[in-house]
């Protein structure tokens, strides 16, 4: 602008100024204000603008939904993977995220030792199942169907591996496999046993306090209700001897019927004892099956004479599961 | 560090505070409303130094404000929308808002006959070109500084100072004191 007018208002616009008391007093009236730290409060509308812009814009919608579902399922397969038979996530972790896993293992060895260690989770779980005392018939079912699936893919894998040739790591992969599936089966037998005499002392504890209780609230014990040919005596007030005949037992009978009793309970340890044996015979459908499965793969090892014998002494001693593979390997190394 | 601070502030403070101080009561027409809103808009400069902001346009960023806070008090003065505010034909024959002449009374002796003039010109322009001629003419702003303050694009402030020199030229008597 050329303006000479235009411009000589410009500069008697910029003598238009604050006095100098004007400002000093504004300068220290901002320096000696307190500074205040403002929170800042999330707009209670904050959720609804995220998912209207979102749902708006088309190329957000296409990426923030994925995302979420990504991260939810996410959470959902950490959150199975520790779940029990008796969980509503196991259905989750059993049918899809062990399948796609599985599914991403590619070499056929891999595959073996994928299912192998499958068998050792369903083991583990049945224990910690029957530690905590809710290993019930449809959880065991449920194991129990899984392991047989597992052991029979391992083996099938196994065999197709066997066609190609002996193969070093396929043996350690079946050594592993038996000895975790013996050890396993011992483990949870062990566990179940000490659960059911936990039970029972319970039980039998509970009698002897109950019977204690009865003995204390009859003085005569019953022991004259026992005695044979008890007749009640005939009382009379002015009787005396009648009275001490009815009130005092006769030390005989008393220690007659001490023996008897007695002699009961030995008879009911004696059952006792009989059952307890049929009961250590008696395995867990789970842990039958983990060994039959060891069996069945133990066949490959039928013709060597070696593992033959090994074999049978994981059977008897679990304890030597360590030292069996470290002989193994040294041996192979040899 | 705080007398850094303090340092800084009193430079930007002692260069821009008229400007701001003019701008204020240019637009309020009230002298003491207009210090009011000086105080606060350097107050917020100085808290955000203390919080140690980055600012990249010092004179955009306290125009700004003081933009912010002259439409926060016109606000309150009249319960009028927002989105009127910013309307191009607000104050179409509405003459109580912009009242230069009352609240400059004690700076009469400062402002000659064609500063007043000028003014009162100003004022007379459209309202989406007022500010931009303002803040381009009166206080040195670059087109792009003016397009922050106002929310726009440098080019949109271009356009509407040139707007603004045409309705100057043409409808308010300059350009027949052009062509004398």
């Amino acid at each position: 602008m050329n303006d000479k007018e235009i411009k000589k208002g410009i500069e008697e616009i910029k003598n238009i100024k604050m006095t100098a008391g004007e400002k000093q007093q504004i300068f220290e009236s901002i320096l000696n204000t307190p500074t205040v730290e403002h929170t800042k409060i999330r707009s209670p509308w904050f959720t609804h603008f995220f998912i209207t812009s979102v749902s708006k814009s088309r190329l957000a919608y296409y990426v923030v939904v994925p995302l979420i579902v990504i991260i939810t399922s996410g959470g959902v397969v950490f959150a199975s993977e520790k779940s029990l038979p008796d969980s509503a996530l196991y259905p989750i972790k059993v049918g899809v995220v062990e399948p796609v896993r599985e599914a991403l293992t590619f070499s056929k060895t891999a595959k073996a030792s994928y299912e192998s260690n499958l068998a050792t989770k369903r083991m583990i779980e049945a224990e910690t199942l029957a530690i905590k005392g809710k290993l019930d018939t449809s959880n065991e079912e449920k194991i129990n169907i899984l392991l047989e699936k597992h052991s029979e893919k391992f083996t099938k894998t196994i065999n197709e591996i066997d066609k190609k040739g002996p193969s070093k790591q396929v043996d350690e992969i079946v050594v592993n496999f038996q000895t975790e599936m013996n050890f396993h089966a011992k483990t949870l037998n062990d566990v179940i046993v000490a659960k059911k005499e936990v039970k029972k002392n319970k039980e039998e504890n509970e009698d002897k306090e109950s019977k204690e209780e009865i003995k204390k609230a009859l003085p005569i014990s019953g022991a004259y209700l026992k005695q044979e040919n008890f007749k009640p005596a005939s009382f009379s007030a002015t009787s005396e001897e009648s009275l001490e005949s009815v009130s005092e037992p006769s030390i005989e009978i008393e220690k007659k019927l001490e023996i008897e009793a007695e002699v009961e309970e030995v008879e009911v340890v004696e059952v006792e004892v009989e059952e307890g044996e049929e009961e250590v015979e008696e395995e867990n459908e789970i842990s039958k099956s983990a060994r039959m499965s060891a069996d069945r793969i133990g066949e490959r090892f039928k013709n060597n004479e070696k593992y033959r014998e090994d074999y049978r002494e994981i059977r008897k001693n679990e304890d030597k599961k360590s030292r069996f593979n470290n002989k193994y390997k040294e041996k192979r190394e040899d | 560090m705080k007398e850094d601070i303090q340092y800084t502030f009193k430079k930007i403070y002692d260069k821009e505070s008229d400007s701001i101080f003019r701008f204020c009561l240019l637009r309020v027409s009230d002298r003491e409303q207009a210090i009011d809103i000086t105080q606060e808009t350097f107050l917020r400069l100085w808290q955000n130094l203390l919080k140690e902001k980055e600012i990249n346009n010092t004179r955009a960023f306290i125009f700004t404000i003081a933009s912010h806070l002259i439409i926060d008090w016109y606000r309150k003065k009249k319960s009028i929308p927002f989105k009127d505010m910013k309307n191009e034909d607000y104050n179409d024959g509405d003459e109580s808002d912009y009242e230069p002449g009352d609240g400059m009374t004690i700076d009469n002796a400062l402002i000659g006959v064609e500063g007043r003039y000028f003014i009162d010109k100003i004022n007379e322009l459209t309202p989406a070109n007022r500010d931009p001629v303002y803040l381009r003419f009166v206080e040195d702003l670059s087109p792009g500084e003016i397009g922050k303050i106002l929310g726009i694009s440098a080019n949109a402030v271009s356009v509407r100072i040139n707007r603004g020199l045409v309705e100057l030229r043409e409808n308010r008597g300059y350009n027949k004191v052009e062509n004398k």
